[in-house]
C-alpha cells in the first residue's frame, strides 16, 4: 500500500472506553475497542475495513474524524496529523473528511427540510452564503445522488430508506471533501436498492475522485468495492492486502473462516467451511497472546503467550499470525 | 404426494386508519416432510405475516386473516379454536424469531423459560422439565448446559440467545419449524454455526423447516425448495438449483443479478445491476402485475392484468405474463 499518494495514514491508533462503577464512580476496568490499528488510503482508492460487530471498526471510524476522542495514536491526512489539531483547524479539516453512516433513520433530522440538511454545512463551512447560490448547490447535489431536485422541501419521513441515504450521501459530499468514510452505509437497506446506492458510490467516486475508507461486516460488498482490504478482530487488525490477494490466498486462519462463512447464491457451490467456534471475546479482557487464539483451529502453543505482529508476506501483504514468517 | 403443511389461496389483511394494506394477497405454500422450504423476499412483501399467519398469531386487531386454507397434519388450522391452536403452536409447529434479545423474557432465567414450554406441552414435573431443558441446550451446543440454564438473556450473546430460541422451539421436537430471518441479526461466523445447528437438527429430527429470509445465500445452502415473495404474491416457486440456475421471473432474475457476490468480482468499475424503482405502495397497489412499474418486460397487459401462478416447467410455477420456459 506505499506505491501511491497516500490520502490517510492511521498509526497505532487506541481508543480504550473507561468502565466505571462503585459509590465514586472510578475507573473500574477498560473497555479495549481499538488496540493499536494501522492503514493507510491511498489516494483515489478504496480501503475496505471488515470485522464482526463489537471488533471495533465503526470506533475507527469514528475516531479518525474524532467525533469520539481516540486515546492515543496519529491520525495523518494529507500529511497533518489530525489529532494534534486544535476544534477550529479540525473543523476546517473536516470539510475534506466526511463520513455517512449506516442508519438512514436515525442520521437525518426529522425537523429539517432535504434543503435545511444538505445546506447547513454549507452554511457552517461558509461555503455558499446567499440563499441562492445556496439553493442552486442543493439542487446540483440532488441530481449527483440521483434524487429529483424538486423534493428539496420535503421531510425525511417523506422518503424511503435508500432515499434516505442518498441524502446523507449528498451532505457528505456538499463541502466537497476527498476522503469519505462509509460506515456500513447499505447494511439497513434491501437488496435491490442496495445495489443502486452502491453503483452511486462507485460512480460518485470517478466523478469527483474520491477516496473512501469503506466499512462493513459484508465480504461480497468488500470484494466488489474495494481496491484494499483489512480484517478486524477485537480491536487489531490481523490482515491487509489488496482485494484479490485477501480473497484468493488469505493467510490468517480468522480472514480464512470469516470468507468461507459467507453463504452462496448458487446452490452447486459447497463452501469448504470453517465453523469458528464459540464467540467474539469480551474486549474488556480480551485474550493474552493473539487475540484469536480461543477460536482458532490451528492454534499452537506460543499463540497463547506471545502477541503476534503484523509482518509484510509479500507484496503488500501483511498479516499477524504465528503460522506465518 | 403428501404435504405436512398445505396453504392455499391465503389473503392476510391489515385495517388501519391509513386504508387496507394486503399483506398476504392469495398465497399457496406446500413442504412436505422432512423438506426445508425457502421463502426469501425483501421488507415489507408479507413473508414474516404469511408465517404469522400459519402460527395463527396474526395480531388481531388490525390483522386479520381473510379466506383460505390451511392445512397441517391433516387438519384445518383456521378452523380451531384458541385452545386447540395452543395445544398445536409450540408443539408441532414452533417459531424462531429474527431478534434473539426480544424474544426472550429478561425477567426469567433461560432455564425457566425452556421448562415452561416443555410443561405446557408434555406431562413432566418440573425436575424432569429442567433436566430435558439441559439436553436439549446441549444439543444446541450451548457449553456447561447445567450452569447457563441459571443464566438471564442479558448474561448471552446474540448466537447463544438464538440457540436458546432455538432450542426452546425444539423442546416439543415440532414436526414444522418456521425459522423467520433465524441469523440476520448475527454476525457471518455465528450465522455459519446457526444454519448448521438448523439443518443438522432437521436431519437429526426429520422435521421440516420453513426458512423465511432476505438472504439468497441462505436459501441457496439451507432449502431444496423456493418460494419468493413480491408484494403480498408468491412471484415464483421451484427447486433450489432451477430457482438459481434458471430464474423465471423477472423480480428473480433481476435480485439475483444485483448481488455483489464473493465468487465472482466482477470486472473492476463495473456496476451491479439494479433493479428501479421501489416497491409499490401496499395501500395503493396497481391492479396488474404488482412487479410492472419495476420490470424491463412489462407491457400493456402487465399494467391491467394480474398474471396467475401457473407451472411452466416440472415443479417450476412462475406469474408472469413474459416467462417462458
Amino acid at each position: 500500500m506505499n506505491g501511491n499518494m497516500e490520502l490517510l495514514r492511521v498509526e497505532a491508533l487506541v481508543k480504550h472506553f473507561p468502565i466505571r462503577g462503585g459509590i465514586f464512580s472510578r475507573v473500574k476496568e477498560r473497555l479495549k475497542a481499538v488496540d493499536g490499528v494501522s492503514f493507510s488510503v491511498p489516494k483515489g482508492s478504496t480501503l475496505g475495513l471488515v470485522g464482526e460487530s463489537g471488533c471495533g471498526k465503526s470506533t475507527v471510524a469514528r475516531g479518525i474524524i474524532r467525533l469520539v476522542e481516540p486515546t492515543s495514536g496519529h491520525v495523518f491526512f494529507k500529511g497533518d496529523d489530525l489529532l494534534a489539531f486544535d476544534s477550529d483547524s479540525m473543523r476546517a479539516a473536516r470539510r475534506k473528511l466526511q463520513i455517512v453512516f449506516q442508519d438512514p433513520y436515525a442520521s437525518l433530522n426529522p425537523r429539517m427540510s432535504v434543503e435545511s440538511i444538505i445546506g447547513e454545512p454549507l452554511i457552517v463551512n461558509r461555503i455558499c452564503l446567499s440563499k441562492d447560490e445556496r439553493r442552486k448547490k442543493v439542487a446540483f447535489l440532488l441530481e449527483k445522488v440521483g434524487l429529483s431536485s424538486d423534493l428539496m422541501k420535503r421531510y425525511p419521513h417523506e422518503f424511503s430508506g435508500g432515499q434516505r441515504q442518498r441524502i446523507g450521501i449528498a451532505r457528505a459530499l456538499s463541502v466537497d471533501p476527498e476522503l469519505i468514510v462509509a460506515d456500513e452505509p447499505v447494511s439497513a437497506l434491501d437488496v435491490s436498492v442496495r445495489a443502486q446506492v452502491i453503483n452511486l458510490f462507485l460512480d460518485l467516486q470517478k466523478e469527483f475522485g474520491l477516496s473512501y475508507l469503506f466499512i462493513t461486516h459484508d465480504l461480497s460488498l468488500i470484494r466488489y468495492i474495494s481496491d484494499y482490504v483489512a480484517v478486524m478482530y477485537l480491536g487489531k487488525l490481523v490482515e491487509k492486502a489488496g482485494v484479490d490477494k485477501i480473497f484468493d490466498s488469505p493467510l490468517h486462519p480468522y480472514t480464512m473462516s470469516l470468507i468461507s462463512a459467507v453463504p452462496i447464491p448458487d446452490p452447486d457451490v459447497k463452501s469448504g467451511r470453517i465453523i469458528l467456534k464459540g464467540d467474539m471475546p469480551s474486549p474488556v479482557n480480551p485474550p493474552d497472546g493473539c487475540r484469536f487464539h480461543t477460536r482458532c483451529s490451528q492454534k499452537m502453543p506460543i499463540c497463547s503467550i506471545e502477541e503476534p505482529v503484523m509482518k509484510e508476506v509479500k507484496d503488500g501483504h501483511q498479516v499477524a499470525c504465528h503460522l506465518v514468517s | 404426494m403428501k404435504y405436512l403443511l398445505a396453504v392455499e389461496d391465503l389473503h392476510t389483511f391489515f385495517f388501519t386508519s391509513d386504508g387496507v394494506v394486503k399483506a398476504v394477497n392469495g398465497v399457496d405454500l406446500k413442504i412436505k416432510k422432512g423438506e426445508t422450504l425457502g421463502l426469501v423476499g425483501e421488507s415489507g412483501c408479507g413473508k414474516t405475516v404469511l408465517s404469522l399467519s400459519i402460527m395463527r398469531l396474526v395480531p388481531n386487531p388490525p390483522g386479520r386473516i381473510m379466506s383460505g386454507r390451511i392445512t397441517f397434519n391433516g387438519r384445518d388450522l383456521l378452523g380451531l379454536d384458541p385452545d386447540e391452536m395452543r395445544d398445536i403452536r409450540g408443539n408441532e409447529t414452533s417459531m424462531i424469531f429474527q431478534e434473539p434479545m426480544t424474544s426472550l423474557n429478561p425477567v426469567f432465567t433461560v432455564g425457566e423459560q425452556i421448562a415452561e414450554a416443555i410443561r405446557l406441552h408434555q406431562r413432566v414435573d418440573h425436575k424432569k422439565a429442567v433436566q430435558r431443558s439441559v439436553e436439549i441446550l446441549d444439543m444446541v451446543g450451548i457449553p456447561d448446559p447445567s450452569k447457563r440454564i441459571k443464566d438471564y438473556p442479558h448474561q448471552m450473546s446474540g448466537g447463544m440467545r438464538q440457540r436458546v430460541m432455538i432450542a426452546m422451539a425444539l423442546s416439543c421436537q415440532p414436526d414444522l419449524l418456521i425459522a423467520d430471518e433465524p441469523t440476520s441479526a448475527l454476525d457471518v461466523t455465528i450465522q455459519a454455526q446457526i444454519l448448521e445447528l438448523i439443518d443438522s437438527l432437521k436431519n437429526s429430527l426429520g422435521m421440516s423447516v420453513l426458512m423465511v429470509t432476505h438472504d439468497l445465500g441462505v436459501v441457496a445452502e439451507t432449502a431444496q425448495k423456493v418460494s419468493v415473495m413480491y408484494a403480498g404474491y408468491v412471484v415464483e416457486e421451484a427447486g433450489v438449483r432451477d430457482l438459481f440456475h434458471g430464474p423465471l421471473h423477472p423480480y428473480t432474475i433481476a435480485l439475483l443479478d444485483s448481488l455483489p457476490r464473493l465468487d465472482d468480482r466482477k470486472i473492476a468499475g463495473g456496476r451491479l445491476k439494479t433493479i428501479k424503482g421501489t416497491v409499490p405502495d401496499l395501500f395503493d397497489m396497481p391492479i396488474g402485475c404488482p412487479f410492472a412499474s419495476r420490470c424491463e418486460r412489462a407491457r400493456q397487459r402487465c399494467i391491467t392484468d394480474m398474471p396467475r401462478l401457473v407451472e411452466i416447467g416440472p415443479g417450476h410455477l412462475v406469474s408472469c405474463w413474459e416467462a417462458k420456459p
